[in-house]
């Protein structure tokens, strides 16, 4: 075995389809689902995982959404990040594992990502909270 | 502990309401699930009762527990077991001997009735089922008890499913599944060998989440994840359909990352999700690596031919024997009814 | 055994193992037939060059058929040169071919062969309207005609079937697709699909005959 010359394999090869065939599929769903936001105040999203989803198609979707003014990182069991996209209504929201790895992708067709809002339980913690942090000032401090 | 609901055991370990969102969400991404069901789970975990999980391992060669602890989405993955609760799997479990036993038992008298059964490995009938026994319990006698207090299966593997490797020709310990015994339960086969860490996890947290198994083929496996063969959804298929084939391991073809085909790949009757969800946190799957699908999700797999002959040759076995005496023998036919004939034609003309 | 291993194992083995039996049966039956010794006096000693021929003149319509023939001929050739294409331009079924007799060489795109494939099915299809609408020909034919169409039909069909997933699972497809030519090849030998062999001969000595005797061909 000592001739034999290392070979090498291409682990990376073509992408699925090379078209983008998914990606305009997506952006006729999202029109329906932006349309059914602002007619009936329905919310809905597209889980990018699901489909045979390319690098074009990636690329389709980056250039036809633009960019929003909306970035956000969540912090909770891993990162999650969720950005608006230059669609107001259209937002890119991406989990991410504690190991950085992406879990699910996700277009959220919404006013507002719920994972973003504050849940009313949470709400109420934090306000038992101030108010344990302003008698603590008031007493403790000057 | 045991009659908290999922979602206040997941509190319990300071998962806040955006992180139980996030669970919700990843879960039925991974299930292959609508994202509008996150809701929907949302609200059965809010609701579930933490089920109970025993793990019974019999022939095996534990390489399913092996590819289980690697799945990779470490925060979810523990999580739902966590949330389960393996109250039994004496690979995993820190207890052993009898204590081990002793956990077993005391966790069906818990849950009887309500707890999962997972099972990997197939089980021996040969020798009135001794060819393998865990403290002194036949594979046979441990898996009748223990599938009697059930509410569901699910056999993690191919030998659990289908039989696998041990039940190979010449099968020397009578091998079957579970399903072979195991009649009256709903059963869940999960098969691979071994099955995708991330697709054994899901299917658990499937019937976690729902209470129920998920919709199968007609081999028993989720469609969800067993729906498509790896030659359809396979990243070298344009090759495939442009005739370009790899015709050795490290030839053009090979380099250029072709078909693998003719070097034996089972991709087209093999059904699995290598192909989407792929290994070793979805870096790649052996076909991406350069090698063909050898078909493992599928029964009996390991006697359908050579892994390195192409899938369309014959897989009886002398072929060339089979056609040369097919030839011979329809040769010394042929030349018999000439001889008849012609002795029948020089009587004819003799009679005239 | 479930019925794609059935019909990849056994029945395969069973039907190509009676098929090259019924060709050698045949064959050589024919060849080994006693001929009537013809004691007229030829008009040519050797009648090799006549019977070869005949072998291939007979592949194309004399000049007075042309016209009213056209179309049959275009249609019979489409499908027969489809079907060589389809079974034996189409790698996996080369590499079927390689197993059992070590020979290789090269083969289309998958994609191709497929369009190629339903055009020869729909070929085959014109075929049996045909033969089914023409008077004459629907008079003289009998079950061997339309069960050799059958069978000649079925495997480009669910060949198809199978590569496109229609109707039920690829095994299942494949499977049928593999016992419809397991019932093709038990078919073959015997009844009057044997004319993709036997055309030789039967060619062959009609022209070598009409050579002896100087007849125009
Ligand atoms: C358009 C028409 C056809 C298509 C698309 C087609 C397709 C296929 C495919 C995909 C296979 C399976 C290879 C595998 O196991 O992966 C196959 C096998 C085979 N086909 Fe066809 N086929 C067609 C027509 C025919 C015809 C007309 C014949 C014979 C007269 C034929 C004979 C065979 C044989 C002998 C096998 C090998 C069986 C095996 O897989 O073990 N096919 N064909
Ligand atoms: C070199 C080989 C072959 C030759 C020279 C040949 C020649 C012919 C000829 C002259 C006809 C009559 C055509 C007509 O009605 O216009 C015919 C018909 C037919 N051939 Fe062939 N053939 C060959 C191989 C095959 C093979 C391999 C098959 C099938 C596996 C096949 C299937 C048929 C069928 C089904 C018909 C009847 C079509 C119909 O009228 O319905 N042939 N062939
Ligand atoms: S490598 Fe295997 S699965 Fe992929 S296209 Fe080729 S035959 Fe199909």
């Amino acid at each position: 075995m000592s001739d034999s010359k290392p070979i090498d394999i291409p682990v990376l090869a073509l992408g699925p389809r090379g078209d983008d065939m998914t990606g305009r599929a997506i952006l006729r769903q999202l029109e329906e689902l932006l349309a059914a936001l602002v007619e009936r105040d329905e919310p809905g999203s597209i889980d990018l995982r699901s489909l045979p989803f390319g690098p074009e198609d990636r690329q389709l979707l980056e250039e036809a959404l633009g960019e929003g003014e909306v970035e956000a990182e969540v912090e909770s069991m891993g990162p999650s990040r969720v950005r608006e996209t230059g669609i107001p209504g259209i937002w890119w929201v991406t989990h991410y594992g504690s190991d950085q790895q992406p879990l699910a992708e996700l277009l959220e067709v919404t006013y507002c990502p719920e994972i973003l809002i504050t849940p009313s339980d949470a709400a109420k913690e934090g306000l038992s909270a101030l108010r344990a942090r302003l008698f603590e000032s008031d007493h403790m401090g000057r | 502990m045991r009659d908290k609901t999922v979602l206040e055991l997941l509190q319990a370990r300071g998962v806040s309401r955006r992180g139980f969102l996030k669970f919700c969400a990843t879960t039925a991404s991974l299930l292959a699930l609508p994202p509008s069901a996150a809701a929907a789970i949302a609200e059965t975990l809010g609701k579930t009762r933490r089920p109970s999980v025993i793990w019974l391992s019999f022939q095996e060669c534990t390489g399913c527990t092996e590819s289980l602890t690697r799945a990779h989405l470490p925060t979810i993955e523990s999580l739902i077991f966590d949330a389960i609760s393996l109250d039994y799997h004496h690979t995993l479990q820190a207890a052993s001997g009898s204590a081990a036993e002793a956990a077993r038992e005391e966790a069906m008298k818990a849950a009887w009735g309500q707890y999962v059964l997972v099972v990997d490995g197939s089980i021996p009938l040969g020798e009135q089922g001794y060819y393998s026994a865990i403290a002194g319990v036949s594979n046979l006698e441990m898996l009748k008890e223990t599938a009697a207090g059930a509410a569901a299966i699910i056999n993690m593997g191919t030998c659990a499913a289908y039989g696998g490797i041990p039940q190979a020709n010449p099968n020397p310990t009578g091998a079957v599944p579970v399903s072979a015994i195991i009649k009256d339960k709903p059963i869940v086969n999960v098969p691979g060998c071994p099955p995708i860490p991330v697709v054994m996890t899901s299917v658990v947290a499937h019937y976690l989440t729902f209470g129920a198994v998920p919709e199968l083929d007609h081999l028993g496996r989720p469609k969800s994840f067993y729906g498509d063969t790896i030659h359809d959804r396979c990243y070298r298929r344009p090759f495939y359909d442009q005739g370009k084939f790899a015709t050795s391991f490290d030839d053009e073809g090979a380099r250029n990352g072709w078909c693998l085909y003719q070097l034996g790949c089972k991709g087209p009757t093999t059904y699995n999700a290598c192909a989407t969800v792929k290994w070793n946190d979805g870096t790649s799957f052996p076909i991406q690596s350069g090698h063909g699908c050898i078909g493992c999700s599928e029964p009996n797999f390991w006697d359908k031919g050579s892994f390195y002959q192409p899938l369309s040759a014959g897989i009886w076995g002398d072929r060339q024997a089979t056609l040369g005496t097919a030839a011979v023998a329809g040769a010394a036919v042929g030349a018999v009814a000439a001889a008849s004939t012609r002795i029948r034609q020089q009587h004819a003309s003799e009679e005239k | 055994m479930d019925l794609i291993d059935f019909a990849r194992g056994p029945a395969l083995q069973w039907s190509l193992a009676l098929f090259i039996f019924g060709i050698a049966w045949r064959l050589i039956g024919v060849l080994l037939l006693h001929r009537k010794v013809d004691h007229s006096l030829p008009r040519h000693q050797d009648t090799t060059m006549g019977g070869v021929r005949l072998i291939f003149s007979r592949m194309w319509p004399k000049p007075e058929f042309r016209q009213s023939n056209a179309v049959h001929y275009a249609l019979s050739y489409t499908f027969h040169i489809g079907l060589f294409i389809v079974i034996f331009l189409f790698r996996p079924h080369m590499l079927f071919i390689r197993d059992l007799t070590g020979l290789s060489w090269p083969t289309l795109p998958s994609g191709f062969v497929y369009v190629i494939g339903a055009m020869t099915l729909a070929t085959l299809v014109a075929m049996l309207v045909r033969r089914m609408s023409h008077p004459v020909l629907k008079m003289i034919s009998n079950f061997d005609d339309y069960f050799s169409w059958a069978v000649t039909a079925l495997p480009v069909a669910t060949g198809l079937l199978a590569v496109s997933h229609l109707g039920a699972r690829y095994e299942t497809l494949l499977a049928l697709h593999i016992l419809s030519v397991c019932l093709l090849l038990v078919w073959f030998p015997f009844g009057k699909l044997m004319h993709a062999t036997l055309f030789v001969i039967s060619r062959g000595t009609t022209g070598a005959l009409f050579e002896r005797k100087g007849a125009s061909t």
